[in-house]
């Protein structure tokens, strides 16, 4: 029986700005592939290029060469609307800044996925994720009512929300202190693992990248080094 | 409800008061456009209603002479009643130390009117005048000068008359008109030789009014007149042509004060633009959030586009309410110069069609920063400095088409015109090209020249001129363009009245002044020590043949607009002089000053409206007979002058003779004269009265009636004026209200930095300012300069300064910048510098 075909393949991926100072290359060919329901993070010091790599992964920013296959489809051939519907059925994301909609209560935010593909009657989905994150009672409160932390699990809710096959996450305990940080990865490790969902996570937090099935560091835009953690993460 | 609407509901939350102060810039746009449609629609309907009642009658047919048998026979023969007026310039007196009035008495038999409002002030003046008692009801105007009271006698001409009372309404006439005319109503019983045809003692014209039988079909019995008795030159009006003229005019104005209000509109909506830009620039970290999450451009600009419809509905609808109660403002304000009562009913059309311009002009520019959503990156959401990369979206090409293409549509909409629409497109368009480029001059000099002396809080205010999301174009658009407008008419009445009152003006003019009264006259004059500034005469000439062909009269081309068939006058006022006046142009051939008496023909000018160009009889080369007070002239037309009408106290005559031509014909003369006092003016008007045919007009009381229509036009301007400088005002609220976040984090920020309360003040009070005074002298200027291109171009005069007007103008708009400013902003120094730094957190 063949091997499934990755969830995410990456090839030869370059990416150039144009500075003031002159063409600035952040990504450097780099490739990788990876299967579905693996853990993979993106490690390496400021400037390195992780979270270009990962805006380009999800489709957020159009790579200058290489190619990007998400979910089996090719992304640099579609235009920025067809990315969007991409991001939709197969994408979560959680950012170090959250990122939730100031305008929306928590449980809005949540369902902003699901409506935004047109499906009705899914709050009891979003309150019962909600509710596996600790803030059922939260619900009507709005971001700015909320601790980072809460936020933090509002966005890790909302990410679920679409039933993702891949969840994205950059430095999803940059902006949270060291007990809120742990307890958050723990919620994130472990609703990754029920549902299924194959996880890139970006950081510079090397402990939290060891609880990652894979490694990629980079390096002034290239792969310094691709290898499996040592001691992956242990179930909650 | 889909994801769209419910998204832009729920993400209008948090902001619904400032989307309602967005939609605010719009509303008193709208509701000036509303009112004055409005205005014009129920102009329309009442006069529409009441076309008898602003006649007086069904048919009114004015004659030069007292119509013969034949017509006196015709219209019997339609079964109409008949009153008739009769009316000749003359002088009216009352005591013998007064001074003389020039008044157009009417001399009135029958029931006239038949329809509508004719009271005196007390209300039996009518019953009495019209019994035949020897009275006389007075306009308001000459009851004042004259300081006449109720039974006063009065002596018109040679005959006296018991005043009965003083004139409130007439047909036709408006309280307003009533203070600029100055009639007198007399019997016709009166007249010499009254009753009957024969008084011709009197020279004057005749009105006869007509009410026709319900059978009788006015318009065709109006149609047989113009036709039928052309040779007394008829000038025919029914009530329903009357109306149809009023109407049109009402029309012609309605649409003119729209397309001046639709800038208030248009400033409004670029203020709905700005507002919404700042609104847009802080949801791009939302629209990210939204992209990465997986909605589609199109979905994403379908929020804020639902939310800027949304904006636009509740502006329309608040602007259109303001407009309906406009409408009953409006006719109170117009009171004095409408002539009939104006009936006030909701018009619905004007309603909706302020409703849907102001709709539709806030669409088309919200979709400039609308286009903004459609290009925001999801990565915004990853990496902060994303979200500032807004490319230029082609799309804005279009977005400013569309923006043209409302103006103009707008345009035609009132006029009709494709020219006219494309013209006021244009000229709207370089009216803001011009302040929004002065804005951009204004922001780029205060960056360049920022005075490095100055204390740090004026230098700071300053610099909120240059940074970025400043108010300058803003704010310099919306509230210049007001003061522009508002001080050119203060500076071109200002214009008006230093030629009225000017030492080179005169304020007496002597008219008709027969050969044989001139001289004593003229030593009365010089007895008062006036200066004669300008001495004309005239002499009455007919035409005779042209070519060899005698004249015979007859009419040409089609009917005029006055109803009368466009014909050749009978006799025609001409002059002798050796040049052009300023209000003349040569159009063709070569103005001839000069001739040596007794030359044989003799080189004469005539206006266009005489030549074959303008459906006249001559040409430039034809050979014309003029018949000079019975002595056959011969003459050449050897050029062609058009006329300006808009000088004010020049008379202009028609056909011009060169000095030398017809100086020894009996004339006329007028005499434009500068006295030194009323006493001296009122001497000559005494001496005047003794010569009968003499008339005297007095400038002073032209002039006070000048103002007075200045001053109603004036309330009128300022009225649409206060439109263009309220939007700029809530524009700068709405503004300011919309950077108030940005604003409060620079203010915590120099709070924490150790900024004093008294210094974040001092930063506000010198950006206001300087914004105010800017726009203020910016407006100012380009009035001072609109004001010199009318005084030069138009009325052809110096252009006065009015520099008091621009002074005020600075002080008021600059301190309505400030206090607006500063209460838009009040409070944000005393806000906890936590809250905001836990909201940037």
């Amino acid at each position: 029986m063949p091997p499934p075909p990755p969830i995410l393949r990456v090839e030869r991926l370059t990416k150039t700005y144009a500075t003031a100072a002159g063409r600035l290359t952040v990504l450097h060919g780099v490739s990788f592939e990876l299967e579905a329901g693996a853990t993979l993070a993106i490690v390496g010091p400021s400037g390195s290029g992780k979270t270009t790599l990962l805006g380009l992964c999800a489709g957020l920013d159009r790579a200058t060469s290489g190619a990007v296959s998400l979910a089996g489809e090719a992304l640099d051939g579609l235009d920025e609307d067809a990315r969007s519907r991409v991001r939709n059925q197969h994408v979560g994301f959680v950012f170090q800044n959250y990122q939730l909609i100031p305008t929306l209560t928590a449980l809005e935010n949540v369902l902003v996925p699901a409506e935004l593909r047109g499906e009705r009657r899914r709050e009891p989905d979003a309150v019962e994720l909600l509710t596996r994150v600790g803030l059922g009672a939260r619900r009507d409160h709005y971001p700015i009512q909320l601790s980072g932390g809460e936020q933090q699990r509002i966005a890790l809710a909302r990410a679920f929300m679409n039933r993702p096959k891949i969840l994205f996450c950059d430095e999803p305990v940059g902006n949270l202190d060291n007990d809120t940080g742990r307890s958050m990865i723990d919620l994130i490790f472990s609703v990754n693992r029920e549902r299924g969902t194959t996880l890139v996570l970006v950081t510079h937090d090397l402990e939290l990248a060891g609880r990652c099935q894979r490694i990629i560091r980079l390096k002034g835009g290239l792969v310094a080094s691709d290898t499996a953690a040592v001691d992956p993460a242990p179930p909650p | 409800m889909n994801f769209v609407l419910r998204m832009a509901w729920r993400d209008s939350r948090a902001s619904r008061r400032r989307l309602a102060l967005y939609s605010s810039t719009i509303v008193l746009g709208i509701a000036a456009l509303v009112g004055v449609g409005s205005l014009g629609a129920n102009l329309r309907t009442t006069v529409g209603d009441q076309p008898r009642q602003l006649l007086g009658a069904d048919l009114r047919v004015g004659l030069d002479n007292w119509p013969n048998p034949d017509f006196q026979r015709f219209m019997d023969g339609t079964g109409a009643r008949e009153a008739r007026e009769k009316i000749f310039p003359d002088k009216l007196t009352f005591g013998s130390a007064s001074t003389p009035q020039a008044v157009q008495v009417v001399a009135i038999d029958g029931l006239y009117p038949f329809y509508g409002d004719f009271t005196t002030d007390p209300a039996d003046g009518v019953a009495r005048l019209r019994r035949g008692e020897r009275v006389v009801l007075l306009d308001p105007t000459v009851a004042q000068r004259l300081k006449v009271k109720l039974g006063d006698s009065i002596s018109i001409g040679s005959g006296s008359y018991a005043v009965a009372g003083i004139i409130r309404e007439s047909p036709g006439d408006s309280a307003f008109s009533l203070y600029l005319t100055s009639r007198a109503y007399i019997p016709w019983s009166s007249l010499p030789d009254a009753p009957g045809p024969a008084h011709k003692a009197v020279h004057g014209n005749y009105r006869l009014y007509f009410q026709m039988p319900a059978s009788a079909d006015t318009e065709a019995i109006a149609g047989e007149i113009k036709t039928r008795f052309t040779s007394a030159y008829p000038v025919v009006m029914t009530a329903e042509s009357q109306a149809k003229q009023i109407e049109n005019a009402i029309g012609a104005g309605s649409r003119f004060f729209s397309m001046v209000v639709f800038v208030a509109l248009f400033l409004g909506a670029i203020g709905v633009a700005s507002t919404l830009h700042i609104y847009i620039q802080e949801r791009l970290r939302t629209v990210a959030i939204l992209r990465c999450l997986g909605a589609s451009a199109a979905k994403a600009m379908g929020i804020y586009l639902c939310q800027a419809a949304a904006l636009g509905i509740c502006g329309s609808a608040a602007g259109a309410l303001a407009g309906v109660a406009l409408q009953f403002a409006l006719p109170r304000m117009l009171a004095d110069v409408l002539p009939f009562h104006l009936e006030v009913l909701f018009a619905w059309k004007p309603v909706a069609a302020g409703m849907v311009a102001g709709f539709g002009l806030c669409m088309v520019f919200a979709l400039l920063p609308l286009l903004g959503v459609r290009r925001a990156s999801p990565l915004a959401a990853l990496r902060d400095d994303a979200d500032a990369r807004l490319a230029f979206d082609p799309l804005s090409i279009g977005v400013w088409a569309l923006i043209a293409m409302s103006v103009f549509g707008f345009a035609w909409y009132q006029t009709r015109h494709w020219h006219n629409a494309l013209y006021y497109t244009l000229g709207l368009a370089v009216a803001f090209a011009v302040f929004a480029g002065a804005a951009q001059l204004i922001a780029m000099a205060a960056r360049r020249c920022l005075p490095s002396w100055a204390p740090y809080p004026v230098r700071q205010g300053l610099a909120n001129l240059y940074r970025p999301r400043n108010r300058t174009t803003l704010l310099v658009l919306s509230l210049g363009l007001g003061i522009f407008i508002v001080l050119t008419v203060y500076m071109v009445r200002a214009t008006l009245l230093q030629e009225l009152r000017g030492e080179n003006t005169p304020n007496l003019v002597l008219a008709r002044i027969s050969d044989a009264d001139l001289d004593p006259i003229l030593a009365e004059v010089k007895a008062q020590h006036a200066r004669i500034l300008k001495e004309i005469s005239s002499v009455e000439v007919s035409l005779k043949s042209i070519n060899g062909k005698p004249w015979a009269g007859k009419a040409a081309g089609p009917v005029g607009q006055a109803g009368r068939p466009f014909a050749f006058p009978n006799k025609l006022q001409a002059t002798f002089r050796d040049a052009l006046v300023p209000s003349e142009t040569l159009i063709a051939g070569t103005f001839t000053g000069h001739v040596q008496p007794g030359a044989p023909v003799i080189p004469v000018s005539v206006a266009r409206w005489m030549t074959s160009d303008f459906r006249g009889p001559l040409k430039l080369g034809d050979e014309v007979v003029w018949n000079v007070e019975g002595v056959p002239i011969r003459t050449r037309v050897t050029s062609v002058r058009k006329i300006d009408g808009a000088r004010m106290l020049d008379p202009n005559f028609s056909l011009v003779f060169p000095v030398g031509g017809i100086d020894a014909a009996p004339k006329k003369t007028f005499l434009l004269i500068r006295t030194r006092n009323r006493a001296d003016s009122a001497a000559i008007q005494r001496e005047v009265s003794n010569h009968r045919n003499v008339q005297a007009i007095d400038i002073e009381f032209l002039i006070e009636a000048i103002q007075r229509v200045l001053a109603k036009l004036i309330l009128v301007v300022d009225f649409i004026a206060f439109f263009t400088i309220a939007t700029g005002m809530v524009i700068l609220a709405a503004t300011v209200i919309t950077g108030r976040h940005q604003r409060a984090r620079e203010t915590v920020l120099l709070r924490v930095l150790g900024a004093s309360r008294g210094q974040l003040r001092w930063v506000q009070l010198t950006e206001y300012s300087v914004l105010g005074l800017l726009s203020a002298l910016l407006g100012g200027g380009l009035a001072v300069f609109a004001n010199f291109l009318v005084a030069h171009f138009l009325l052809r005069l110096p252009a006065a300064g009015g520099y008091g007007d621009l002074a005020v103008a600075a002080i008021a708009v600059v301190a309505a910048a400030v206090l607006t400013g500063v209460f838009a902003d009040r409070g944000i120094a005393n806000l906890p510098p936590l809250e905001i730094l836990r909201e940037e957190g």
